[in-house]
């Protein structure tokens, strides 16, 4: 732990440096992500958290560049894997990291898997893309071998994805994203169609693969119970920014200061431990990423809100080396 | 409220529902016996395909009952006519899940409000109509400026609060609530349990409420039933049944959910393995066997029913309390 | 879905409206629509000046031989026919047949195939299977053979030939309104309106009904102008509208054994058609859009 201190350039997998996402409609423009600074090291698990339409999901896509085609637009900002920039690839390059480099599993396992072809074939079919000079025996000693990985016996993979069950397809949806030994997983809500005993197995399952492979993972989720458990890195979005970021041990220590957003989010949670009558979330919705408040974007539902609030965007406070929070209420 | 305090708002007894299918009877709702009291909150907790969903639509008699009793207020309302069951519906109300399916994309806000009160020739005028759709959505906190917006325009939490008036509507004394809030982000589902438990308090309304997910169970549940494939096979207090699970299926539930607190964080995770199958044509004995961590013979060729195991607690589990009775 | 459109509907409170008030209200701002509007606006007052100022037998009917085959000119806008019968005359005299004929049994159609339809789809079960085989029986019968039988039997004029045109067409319709019907009777929105002691007749009105609108308007505009051209057909095989009487379809098929050198003679009639179809399209298309509140005005 202590000589991760120093880290290197080296250390760092993925550096998402002001990063802007915008989808120009034909009738709004929508802001999608408006200046997002995260870095993933190798080998580490990063959670994005946040609801829906803080820009989790479009981050994720513009790391593969995989927004949509003529609205999806990054006007601004880098994005460094390996010390490489993925917005100024072509789409050859982009093609050839797809897949290898990178990969990505989606929330509902269902549709992401091909009705009509047998689960060894999908997976093969994901090997033969990456690995042309590859014999026919080899793939097939692959495909065994990834299945085994995620816990699903060699024999099933002649059978159908309507054949098995919601986590094993997930399971198999992570064998096709694995199976070329990529150096980051992005998982978008990889859970969450699934039930909890099944979630816990499929978690299971996935830290003890990251151990296995040293992949590092990009793990987006808005259970805050999964990224406690599975977590290294943490950062809560919202309207497109990274409100609060840090190590596990800075978010979830609650005897650390905290940005107003990150105290609703756990005020939002039934606890399972202690009885509370009334829950105390944040109040309000999220803003219209069409038309984001000025200064800070959180400040329409913030209860600590002042005027700077209302007219200046907050900058970062550095709580201690690891623990940055934007939020003007500790500019002092 | 005196003369009926010994009845219970709502018994279930032996209640059944199978479906035929194609592959044999499918046991949705499999000889549940279950008793609310007014004012109470009962969760019903279980996995996807328990039959918890089912068992809702069961006891509003939006599906029919393949066997048993439905008691209201004490009489059996599966013996009631159509005419009867209509008046006795506008008491009896449902609040679902999806907010975007259950309502009617062609109808705008107040038309949705409205269709009970319609329906039920609650009001001569429409003036008086209006002004009591108004009263709704101030009490569920929806904006009035919405009555003629369409729900593809508002946002999940806003139309879940359009399904609560739509409930409200016609006054009832017991909601089912289907998963209300699974589809919902954090902050918004903490909003609409608080806006539930408000109703419950100012209207003395009574819940039972279907859900997954446990930590929302325990925060709104004054009694649980956990259900696992058809099967009622642990009910308690809520605060009994999170200090003291006796049902392994229970424990597996309680184990498996992710908790948001450091301390959790480095403990080893106790799984279970396998996945909850359909519950077409049955073997007696118990459900959950072929998952069980501590399933031996016992419990396989009879049923296994629930037995007290302290006051108000039942578990229908080999491993506990011989003794049944009262 | 990425793109998020939220909720900041500027709405006054007032009173609720009605369903179609607000279906008027939207299509009223659709710009086809009024377009559209319009060209059925000149269709029906041109109908209107055929019944009430064009004489039937010295306009339509009358031969002279001496003038046949006319190009357009200030005399005769269209030119003149094979013998020597004005054209424009005889569009607007023969507008009531096609209009009728179009309009009629697409409604007839529609009304009894949605009906079966909706019963069949929202009852399921053993209705559905008797509703549906016996439509399938009619969908096994050719159109025109069915046609030249109920025309046959019932006798060779146009209220035989809408409803040979109607028999053909319902079965079509009780088809695709039944599939969207299952759709539609899955969502939760049903089931609630039963949980408040909604009717059969309550919940098909307004929830099941109003939901099949986009498709069976869509069938509709296009069943118009398809049963325009049937209707040509039949007539042409002298099971409808017996010449010399002026119907659409049965000057297209009269002007072919001219089309080399006098196209005038189909060009006029199949404009009639084509606007008139086009008028009823634009009218569809807006209208399906005006009853689906989720389209943006």
């Amino acid at each position: 732990m202590a000589d991760e201190r120093n880290q290197t350039q080296e250390d760092i997998l993925l550096d998402i440096q002001d990063l802007h996402v915008k989808y120009n409609t034909s009738d709004a423009v929508c802001y999608a992500v408006n200046g997002l600074n995260i870095q993933v090291k190798r080998g580490e698990v990063f959670g994005l958290v946040g609801e829906t339409g803080a820009g989790k999901t479009t981050t994720a896509l513009s790391i593969l560049r995989l927004l949509p085609q003529r609205i999806g637009e990054i006007p601004q900002g880098k994005i460094l894997f390996e010390g490489q920039d993925v917005v100024q690839m072509s789409e050859d390059q982009m093609r050839e990291l797809r897949g290898s480099h990178i990969s990505m599993i989606f929330q509902d396992p269902m549709t992401s898997l091909n009705p009509v072809l047998t689960v060894g074939d999908q997976i093969a079919e994901a090997i033969e893309t990456h690995h042309q000079s590859m014999s026919k025996e080899e793939v097939q000693a692959k495909v065994d071998h990834v299945l085994k990985l995620v816990g699903i016996p060699p024999a099933r993979k002649y059978e159908y994805p309507h054949q098995f069950s919601g986590g094993m397809k997930q399971r198999v949806v992570i064998a096709m994203a694995l199976v070329c030994e990529p150096r980051l997983l992005i998982a978008d809500e990889p859970t969450t169609a699934l039930d909890v005993t099944v979630q816990n197995q499929v978690l299971d399952m996935m830290s003890n693969l990251k151990e296995e492979l040293n992949t590092s993972m990009i793990l987006i989720t808005h259970d805050l119970g999964i990224v406690c458990q599975m977590c290294d890195h943490v950062a809560i979005m919202y309207a497109g920014k990274v409100i609060e970021q840090g190590t596990v041990y800075d978010i979830f220590d609650q005897s650390k200061p905290h940005h107003p957003y990150t105290i609703g989010l756990f005020g939002s949670l039934p606890s399972l431990q202690s009885d509370s009558k009334r829950l105390k979330p944040v109040m309000g919705l999220m803003p219209d990423p069409t038309d984001l408040p000025p200064g800070c974007e959180f400040h329409p539902r913030c209860g600590s809100c002042t005027e700077t609030c209302k007219l200046k965007a907050p900058g970062v406070f550095q709580d201690g080396e690891t623990h940055m929070i934007r939020c003007h209420l500790f500019s002092k | 409220m005196n003369e009926h305090t010994n009845v219970p708002l709502i018994q279930l007894k032996d209640l059944r529902k199978y479906f035929k299918t194609g592959a044999g009877t499918l046991h949705a709702v499999d000889d549940v016996n279950l008793t609310i009291q007014k004012g109470h909150t009962l969760g019903v907790v279980g996995e996807s395909g328990c039959g918890k969903s089912t068992l809702g639509r069961t006891l509003l008699r939006l599906l029919p009952a393949t066997s048993g009793e439905i008691l209201y207020h004490g009489e059996n309302i599966l013996n009631y006519s159509a005419a009867a069951m209509k008046k006795t519906r506008s008491k009896m109300q449902m609040i679902f899940q999806d907010p975007y399916a259950s309502l009617n994309p062609r109808l705008s806000i107040s038309q949705i409000i409205a269709e009970p009160l319609k329906v039920n020739h609650v009001f001569q005028s429409k003036k008086e109509m209006d002004e009591r759709i108004l009263d709704l959505m101030d009490t569920v906190g929806l904006a009035r400026r919405l009555a003629n917006a369409y729900p593809h325009e508002l946002d999940g939490g806003r139309r879940q609060r359009i399904g609560i008036a739509r409930a409200l509507a016609l006054d009832p004394e017991f909601i089912v609530c289907d998963e209300p809030v699974s589809a919902l982000d954090v902050s918004i589902q903490a909003q609409i349990l608080n806006l539930m438990m408000d109703l419950q308090d100012q209207r003395g309304l009574t819940y039972l409420f279907i859900t997954h997910d446990l930590s929302v169970v325990r925060h709104i549940s004054s009694h649980i039933a956990v259900m696992y494939l058809g099967q009622v096979v642990e009910y308690a207090p809520s605060k009994e049944l999170f200090q003291n699970p006796k049902h392994p299926y229970t424990k597996a539930l309680l184990n498996a959910i992710p908790i948001p607190d450091l301390a959790y964080r480095d403990k080893p995770r106790e799984l279970i393995h396998g996945e909850i199958t359909s519950p077409i044509d049955p073997k007696p004995g118990c459900r959950f066997a072929a998952r069980c961590p501590h399933a031996t013979d016992a419990c396989m060729g009879k049923g296994i029913p629930l037995r007290n195991v302290g006051s108000e607690h039942q578990v229908a589990c080999v491993l506990y309390g011989q003794t049944t009775g009262e | 879905m990425l793109i998020r459109k939220e909720a900041n509907v500027e709405v006054e409170a007032h009173q609720s409206r009605g369903f179609w008030q607000d279906v008027g209200a939207r299509f009223w701002k659709n710009r086809m629509a009024r377009l559209g509007m319009l060209l059925l606006a000149l269709i029906v007052l041109g109908c209107l000046y055929g019944v009430f100022f064009i004489d039937y037998d010295t306009q339509v009917v009358e031969q002279n031989v001496s003038i046949k085959l006319q190009t357009p000119s200030l005399e005769h806008p269209f030119g003149t026919d094979g013998f020597g019968r004005d054209i424009l005359s005889r569009i607007l005299y023969g507008s009531r047949y096609s209009l009728l004929i179009g309009f009629t049994a697409t409604i007839a159609s529609l009304f009894i195939g949605g009906l079966i339809g909706c019963i069949a789809g929202y009852f399921g079960g053993k209705i559905d299977n008797i509703l549906m085989r016996f439509m399938d029986v009619f969908i096994a019968i050719p159109s025109t053979l069915m046609a030249i039988a109920v025309v046959s039997a019932l006798g060779a004029n146009m209220v035989n030939l809408i409803i040979a045109i109607t028999i053909g067409d319902v079965p079509g319709y009780a088809r695709v309104i039944r599939s969207a019907v299952l759709s539609i009777k899955d969502n939760e929105f049903v089931e609630a309106s039963v949980a408040v002691g909604g009717s059969h007749a309550h919940i098909i009105a307004t929830h099941i009904f109003p939901n099949t609108l986009a498709v069976l308007i869509v069938q509709a505009t296009l069943g118009v102008g398809y049963d325009i051209i049937a209707a040509s057909g039949l007539s042409y095989l002298g099971l409808g509208v017996m010449p010399p009487d002026p119907e659409w379809g049965a000057m297209l098929s009269e002007g072919q054994t001219h089309i080399r050198y006098s196209p005038h003679l189909v060009i006029f009639p199949g404009l009639a058609i084509v606007i008139t179809v086009l008028a009823l399209n634009l009218l569809g298309d807006a209208l399906r859009d005006a009853v689906d509140p989720t389209l943006k005005d």
